[in-house]
């Protein structure tokens, strides 16, 4: 940067001194470029020879302009690294690619055997038909059914993965029993789940053992529909089995533990916990605000508990257990009662639209949990709020015509939330939130109404 | 409330305007009454407005105001409490947050906040009148804004106070009382160069010298001057670089119209007696055992900006 000699610095000092300071209000417009043209060039004039009011402006600048953008849908961090988000593209298309030309082949056996084996295709059927409902096929086994009858130049890596837990080095399917082909897989990668399929799981042929150990242990668990059963129990079979070849075998390598475990508990319908796909209790839901799917589907054939649930709820249970990791921000309202979040000790801020990600996702899902019956609503306009409270990652925000948020995980998910008691409902504008911790909180409002719960908002009681 | 006479016709726009800027301001919710809105508006107006201002104007500006922050400040002014916990909930935060950013350390700046929060609350009063800060918010900038300056004059005034009340033992401990007798006198530097150079400074715009002073005098970085003119701060860069060329050239001019040749001129401009004396006391001073400079004599140097 170009200097300037000594003299011009002492011959700028040395001006006259400047009167008539401008007052905070006119300092405050002219940061803020809100002043006329002819009163902006007075201010000017006197900033150039009193370094007082130079220094006040510039201290009274803000820290930074707060981002004015929305927060985006929460994901996992890893999938918002560009290159690792197309690398899964790329690997789908593989994979699908990939499951085309399986079934390709697999026709095409199927049409040179055929005509060897009918005896063995009318025991299996009839095996299949006997068979009780059959429990959820594991992820991984469905997915070495997949992969059965790979031609004998085949190897698991032509096929490939999108399943990042399998690490089968070779897979090989044994299979005597009548497969089901599939129908039309969808791989995808799940959200929150290490095992999650994007979609039903394809039908394909049971293990051996499989059979045996759901005859065995059928009595134990109650049966659970699937349909993959209800097909077989059809009797249709005859467009979807394939006959086996005689002579091939295939044995199902896994180096997961999970997978042995997983096919011990296939009656039960249950899948033992993976690395990320718990199955949430019911405790769970109520706390993060959401829906239990329906038991219907939470037990469906599909061995990947995410895949069945609703994506977002997964994705909203993958971005909460995320948020735990994530750091706690500070919040504040700004002047025109917009939410404004933290990350940065102050030092910058972004506007939260509790509009923009809600934690329901259809308007038909109601929160059963009991003494609070709230229907979420996803409402377009942004309220005012007055007041934000936060313990942690569990915030709630309320503001004008009685609206209250709550966020879970700091803020990324927003329920809105409806307070009632005994028939009465909360009136006027929230001015205050107090939450001495996550349970215990209290809302008053402008009509001097005090709520207070003493369960994380599930109930309200009205003072 | 100020006890500025209404000016008719800033009167007669409050009452066209006050109906909409009422409701705009949430007035009612926050227990502020029409007469007391109308007599802000009337108030803050005629602060502004002078006796040719026409009613077009004066109506501009009464619609330019921020009423909502506005009817928020006087009503917590006037002890409203519902309309002070609201302003509790939305500035509270912030103003610390700002005094931290101002004043730098932790201690000083709840200090400075909790001074502020007594002036908005109103702890002075006069004739028996609870007297609130807030009372002077004209709504012309956001509240926050308002604030953050507010706190900055008190910080700005409270360090000059500061600065100019240096105890004596502190200057003995810096060794003032060390300090070498004055050498022989300094010949003045030559007066063309000080009348030239105000010569060419006299043709800069006022936004072209506040530029400079904040950048060679304040020691301000070029982001700070180009946030403080809502600029791009490379344009505060070529402003500078654009400047420092132009004085040293019109500099050089003016000398020459004086008399001075060129080469003497840009002599005169690189080397100034005053440093070469400077820099004999430096060397002097080195073998004493006081220190040299203060730390405010180093910083005052600092200040001096870069270059």
């Amino acid at each position: 940067m170009q200097s300037v000699p000594k003299i011009v610095r002492q011959r700028l000092k040395a001006a006259t001194p400047a009167s008539n300071h401008p007052d905070a209000n006119v300092l405050t417009a002219f940061a803020e470029r809100s002043l006329a043209e002819g009163e902006r060039a007075v201010v000017l004039e006197h900033l150039g020879r009193c370094s007082d009011c130079r220094d006040i402006v510039a201290l009274a600048l803000p820290a930074t302009e707060p981002v004015q953008t929305i927060v985006s849908p929460s994901r996992s961090g890893w999938l918002t690294w560009p290159p690792l988000r197309w690398g899964l593209v790329a690997a789908g298309v593989v994979a699908i690619a990939a499951l085309g030309l399986v079934q390709y082949q697999r026709g095409v056996r199927s049409q040179s055997i055929a005509s060897t084996a009918p005896a063995r295709f009318e025991v299996a059927a009839k095996e299949a038909r006997n068979q009780p409902l059959a429990p959820p096929v594991p992820v991984a086994t469905a997915k070495a059914d997949n992969f059965q009858s790979p031609p004998p130049s085949a190897s698991t890596d032509s096929v490939g993965a999108t399943d990042a837990t399998l690490n089968e080095k070779k897979i090989t399917v044994r299979a005597e029993v009548p497969r089901a082909s599939v129908p039309q897989p969808q791989v995808g990668v799940g959200r929150g789940s290490a095992l999650a399929v994007g979609g039903p799981l394809p039908h394909g042929p049971r293990l051996a053992n499989q059979w045996q150990q759901q005859n065995d242990t059928q009595k134990q668990a109650p049966a659970v529909p699937s349909p993959f059963a209800k097909q077989q129990a059809a009797g249709d079979l005859s467009a979807n089995m394939r006959v086996p070849a005689v002579s091939e075998t295939v044995a199902v390598e896994s180096q997961s533990a999970q997978l042995e475990t997983q096919t011990q508990n296939l009656d039960a319908g249950q899948i033992q916990d993976q690395p990320a796909a718990a199955l949430p209790s019911n405790e769970d839901y109520a706390r993060i605000g959401k829906a239990k799917p329906a038991a219907t589907t939470q037990t469906a054939t599909t061995t990947s508990p995410a895949s069945t649930m609703a994506a977002p709820i997964a994705q909203g249970i993958g971005s909460g257990a995320l948020a735990l990791s994530a750091p706690i921000p500070r919040w504040t309202i700004n002047s025109t009662g917009g939410l404004q979040r933290s990350f940065d000790q102050g030092a910058t801020w972004q506007a939260v639209n509790v509009n923009a990600n809600p934690a329901y996702f259809t308007d038909e899902t109601s929160l059963q949990i009991s003494g609070k019956t709230s229907q979420p609503k996803v409402r377009k306009i942004a309220p005012i709020f007055r007041a934000v409270a936060a313990t942690g990652i569990d915030v709630w925000a309320g503001g004008s015509g009685g609206a209250i948020y709550h966020s879970l995980d700091a803020g990324d998910h927003w329920t809105r939330v409806e307070l009632a008691s005994a028939g009465s409902t909360l009136t006027g504008d929230i001015v205050s939130l107090e939450f001495l911790d996550i349970q215990h909180g209290k809302v008053t409002t402008s009509t001097t109404e005090v709520w207070t719960t003493s369960n994380s908002g599930q109930t309200w009681q009205k003072q | 409330m100020s006890s500025t006479k209404p000016i008719p016709a800033v009167q007669s726009v409050v009452n066209d305007v006050l109906a909409d800027l009422y409701a705009k301001g949430g007035c009612e919710k926050i227990g502020l009454a029409r007469e007391s809105f109308a007599a802000i508006l009337c108030e803050v107006g005629s602060k502004q407005a002078t006796p040719a201002t026409s009613e077009n104007e004066i109506r501009t500006f009464l619609l330019s105001l921020r009423v909502d922050e506005l009817a928020l400040a006087r009503a917590c002014a006037a002890g409203n409490n519902s309309a002070w916990e609201v302003f509790l909930t939305r500035y509270r935060e912030k103003l610390y947050l700002s005094a931290l950013r101002i004043a730098r350390e932790d201690s000083a700046a709840r200090e400075l906040a909790d001074t502020l929060y007594a002036d908005l609350y109103g702890t002075n009063t006069r004739d028996g009148q609870r007297i609130s800060k807030l009372a002077s918010y004209t709504g012309r900038g956001s509240l926050e804004g308002w604030l953050r300056t507010v706190l900055s004059q008190e910080f700005v005034n409270r360090y000059r106070r500061t600065k100019r009340l240096v105890s004596l033992d502190e200057e003995s401990e810096e060794g003032v009382q060390f300090r070498a007798p004055e050498p022989e006198p300094v010949p003045p530097a030559d007066a063309r160069l000080a009348q030239a150079t105000d010569e060419a400074l006299a043709v800069l715009s006022d936004e072209d010298r506040m530029v400079l002073s904040a950048y060679y005098l304040d020691g301000r970085t070029l982001a700070e001057i180009a946030r403080i003119l809502g600029v791009h701060e490379s344009t505060i860069s070529r402003k500078v670089d654009k400047l420092a060329k132009s004085l040293r050239k019109q500099i050089v001019a003016a000398l020459g119209r004086r008399g001075m040749s060129r080469r003497q001129a840009e002599e005169a401009l690189e080397v100034d007696v005053r440093d070469l004396q400077l820099d004999i006391r430096r060397s002097l001073a080195q073998e004493s055992s006081a220190p040299a400079f203060s730390e405010k004599r180093v910083e005052a140097r600092v200040r001096e900006g870069p270059g």
